[in-house]
């Protein structure tokens, strides 16, 4: 296998990538990692790069050890990747690391910074410790040399103006803010990340709940602006972020001394706009996925986090939170009604017709293909449909499926019942049979599917 | 009838009858589990963790479709399995082949089913052709440069019928007797596969399937969050002792075409071991090539549904049974066998009520993936 990523095709990575050795990988993430350092190549690397996170997620190799990624390591539990040019409160764009770290090459000491790559390259990727050292003396100096060019550009309108030129886009403006924020308390953000689970928490144990105590408390002692930066880092990697407000009480119970009200509205604030964020992103996923199965489970976990998001807010937000939620149900119901339901509505009508048509094989098994992922669509769909009040929008369809699919299955038995193999021949008659017993068994379970069954066998043993 | 107990004595079966063949059911309340014939020759469905108990329970062949809720397509594939009579692997794979054929279990199942049934002529053919220029080469230091196409023209089986008759002069061989030697020995690698020749055979591609079912769940375990006591470690060591069996068996196998000249002239003596090895080698392998399809769909899930894929491979593990493993590994196995039924005893997941149709969906592609 070729290490160049030039040689690999997109399309083929997919069905490659738990194929490739382990040491070819590793090269090949290091190959990109070098590339994506060229602006003008950083774009397709990162494409690249997320096709092979499915495999990094499992093989975590070697990764090089470049100031860029010890830069971003910090906030790397709220990096999300999408081409939203809005953020939600505390996520930052994938997009936004390069831009960010080429404005700390161009406002540091070039010497520096060598200085600090050269200690990196030294030091064993496995000793957590002597990395933590080092990076408490390269955070700093990050987080300082970024802070001054930040407040810079917020005391003054053309300097703001160089900065938001020089990053590219606004989003990337409120990026920084939030990478000076981390940076500034990365240590205990390090020790906190490296002692909790690394993601879907859905049970924080004492000796959890004692690590985020310490981190709460040392960056209290610090900067007690920033410790909301602990707060995102404990939300990415809960399962239901409803979790936080039962979190945040144990630590108050804990006797943390941070202002726990404080944190839990910025909590609030974090868990609503997230919520939001999440309507843009699912439709990002509705227009990119290949399966209406994927779309409606993909929206299944939308819906348990937007309804996390409320429970959170039911308890500790502010009417305007409730509001805002509400009106996130609201737009993901509309969005899946018209996105999801009636999107796919003629295409259901023309692949019902086109299974006992007359079309070539690739028309028919197209067709049947289409109708499958309809139904399982629709059944997965039916198990939030009542969350967003779609119920009988759901259940209506499935009912119109079921009684097509019935009435399509009585003029079959009835055509095999005549016996006219010149209209219908026993091969033809066969695969219909099959093809009826399958979406009826989608539709209403294996016992009235297999009855359909028994019944056609049984007519076209005599045919 | 039921049998409660979680000594590890019933995880360990003596023979590979008494452990039976795994079934590729589609239902997920009956995943991994296996048939095989009783004392009477009336087939049993072996099955661990049912609900409610214990152990490793046994039903009567006819009464599962009344005991579980299954799909339409399992209840064709148990309809086509009850005509067997002697259950082996290859009698269920063919009985798969057949229900899956139908499309019950989905259009890949069933273009992977026709694609199987179909290609295994070709394969015999160019299995067979591989073994006459691998005899070819050692004899008569002869490149056999020929293609499937040439071979099924006269002048091409002109030019092979050629060669064997060199062969036949120089071992001083009658050359029907190499003809027909040759006939029996590619009948009986068809699935094997000759040395390093492709196609590989249905069963040495399973050892590559197997390598990198290694290298991946190891990966995983080295990084996937598991509590130390979790047994998932047990998938790994049985696996990678097994292998130790699956490697001789086909070393075995491969030793006779190392020394082919030998092979012919000894052919009455060397062909039995050969056909035990043919029936051997299935048994050796049965119900991993479904573990490994189940891992390769889990590794493009999330870390939930390994976990869960983790427990349905435990449900059915096959242990490599007392009578075909050295005696110095007994106690390796009953180890095994321990650890297994300490799982089974406090992982009662099958459900025997509604189908999950995204678990049911999962099933159809193992399905799928294992036929093809």
């Amino acid at each position: 296998m070729s290490t160049d990523p030039k040689d690999i095709p997109l399309g083929e990575l997919e069905g490659q990538l738990f194929r490739i050795p382990e040491e070819d990988l590793t090269k090949l993430v290091a190959q990109l990692e070098r590339r994506s350092m060229d602006a003008s190549k950083a774009p397709a690397v990162a494409k690249i790069l997320q096709q092979l996170r499915p495999r990094l997620a499992i093989l975590k190799p070697q990764r090089q050890a470049t100031l860029v990624r010890f830069f971003a390591e910090p906030f790397a539990d709220l990096l999300y990747t999408t081409g939203e040019p809005r953020k939600p409160v505390g996520r930052i764009p994938r997009s936004a690391i390069m831009p960010c770290y080429w404005l700390l090459q161009r406002i540091s000491d070039p010497e520096r910074l060598k200085r600090y790559q050269h200690d990196l390259d030294a030091i064993d990727q496995k000793d957590e410790e002597a990395l933590l050292a080092f990076g408490t003396g390269f955070w700093r100096y990050a987080s300082g040399q970024l802070h001054r060019v930040f407040d810079e550009a917020e005391k003054d309108k053309s300097a703001k103006a160089t900065l938001l030129k020089s990053l590219g886009e606004p989003f990337i403006y409120a990026a920084l803010k939030e990478i000076v924020g981390v940076l500034e308390v990365a240590v205990p953000v390090m020790e906190l990340r490296n002692a909790l689970p690394t993601s879907g928490i859905s049970h924080v144990t004492n000796a959890s709940l004692e690590h985020i105590c310490t981190a709460l408390n040392t960056v209290h002692k610090q900067r007690p602006a920033n410790a909301e930066f602990v707060v995102f880092v404990i939300l990415a990697r809960l399962k239901n972020p409803a979790m936080i407000v039962e979190i945040m009480q144990r630590a108050e119970e804990a006797g943390t001394l941070a202002d726990v009200s404080a944190v839990t509205q910025i909590a609030n604030e974090a868990i609503v706009s997230q919520a939001e964020a999440k309507i843009r992103g699912l439709e990002e996923k509705i227009h990119a996925a290949t399966s209406g199965k994927n779309i409606a489970l993909q929206t299944e976990a939308f819906v348990k986090d937007v309804l996390g998001a409320a429970s959170a807010i039911g308890t500790t937000g502010s009417r305007m939170q409730s509001r805002q939620v509400a009106r996130t149900k609201t737009e993901m119901s509309d969005l899946v009604r018209r996105e999801v339901l009636e999107s796919q509505d003629s295409l259901t009508s023309s692949n019902l017709a086109s299974i006992g048509g007359t079309g070539s094989t690739s028309e028919r098994v197209s067709a049947q293909k289409g109708l499958e992922d309809r139904i399982v669509s629709l059944r997965i769909s039916d198990r939030f449909a009542h969350e967003l009040g779609l119920d009988r929008d759901v259940s209506s369809r499935l009912a119109e499926l079921e009684h097509s699919v019935n009435e399509q299955s009585k003029v079959l038995l009835a055509a095999i019942k005549k016996r006219d193999s010149a209209a219908l021949s026993p091969e033809e008659a066969e695969r219909q049979l099959f093809t009826q017993i399958r979406l009826t068994e989608l539709l209403q379970g294996p016992e009235i599917a297999n009855r359909l069954r028994l019944e056609g066998e049984q007519l076209l043993q005599d045919y | 009838m039921a049998n409660g107990s979680t000594t590890a004595t019933h995880f360990w079966p003596t023979s590979f009858k008494e452990r039976g063949v795994a079934v590729p059911f589609t239902t997920p309340s009956v995943a991994m589990a296996r048939v095989r014939n009783d004392e009477r020759g009336r087939l049993e469905l072996v099955i661990s963790g049912l609900s409610g108990g214990r152990g490793v329970y046994v039903i009567g062949w006819s009464a599962v479709p009344e005991t579980f809720k299954l799909t339409v397509y399992d209840r064709v594939l148990h309809e086509h399995i009850n005509y067997i009579e002697t259950v082996s692997p290859e009698e269920v794979r063919q009985a798969a082949l057949r229900a899956a054929a139908t499309g019950l279990a989905g259009d890949d199942a069933a273009e992977a089913a026709f694609k199987s049934s179909t290609r295994v002529t070709e394969d015999q053919i160019r299995i067979s052709l591989a073994l006459t220029q691998h005899l070819v080469k050692t004899i008569l230091d002869v490149d056999l440069d020929i293609g499937l196409a040439e071979l099924l023209m006269p002048a091409g089986q002109q030019k092979v019928q050629n060669l064997l008759g060199r062969i036949a002069r120089t071992e001083n061989i009658d050359p029907e007797t190499l003809s027909r030697v040759m006939t029996e020995w590619g009948d009986l690698l068809d699935a094997l596969g000759v040395l390093e020749h492709k196609p590989r055979g249905r069963f040495r591609k399973v050892l590559e399937d197997a390598q990198h079912f290694q290298t991946s769940y190891a990966d995983w375990l080295r990084t996937g969050e598991l509590s130390e006591d979790h047994p998932a470690m047990l998938i790994a060591d049985v696996l990678e002792e097994t292998l130790k069996s699956w490697a001789q068996a086909f070393e075995t196998t491969d030793e006779f075409a190392h020394d082919p000249r030998s092979t012919i002239k000894n052919w009455r003596s060397v062909k039995p071991r050969l056909e035990a090895l043919s029936i051997q080698i299935p048994w050796l392998e049965d119900g991993w090539p479904a573990i490994f399809s189940m891992w390769e769909n889990a590794l493009r899930e999330g870390h939930e549904q390994r976990v869960e894929t983790v427990a349905t491979i435990m449900s059915g593990l096959p242990l490599l049974p007392r009578d075909e493993v050295a005696p110095g590994t007994h106690p390796r196995w009953m180890e095994f066998a321990k650890r297994l039924s300490l799982f089974a005893a406090r992982n009662e997941q099958r459900s025997q009520g509604d189908i999950n149709i995204e678990t049911m969906l999962r099933q159809e592609q193992v399905l799928a993936r294992s036929l093809g």
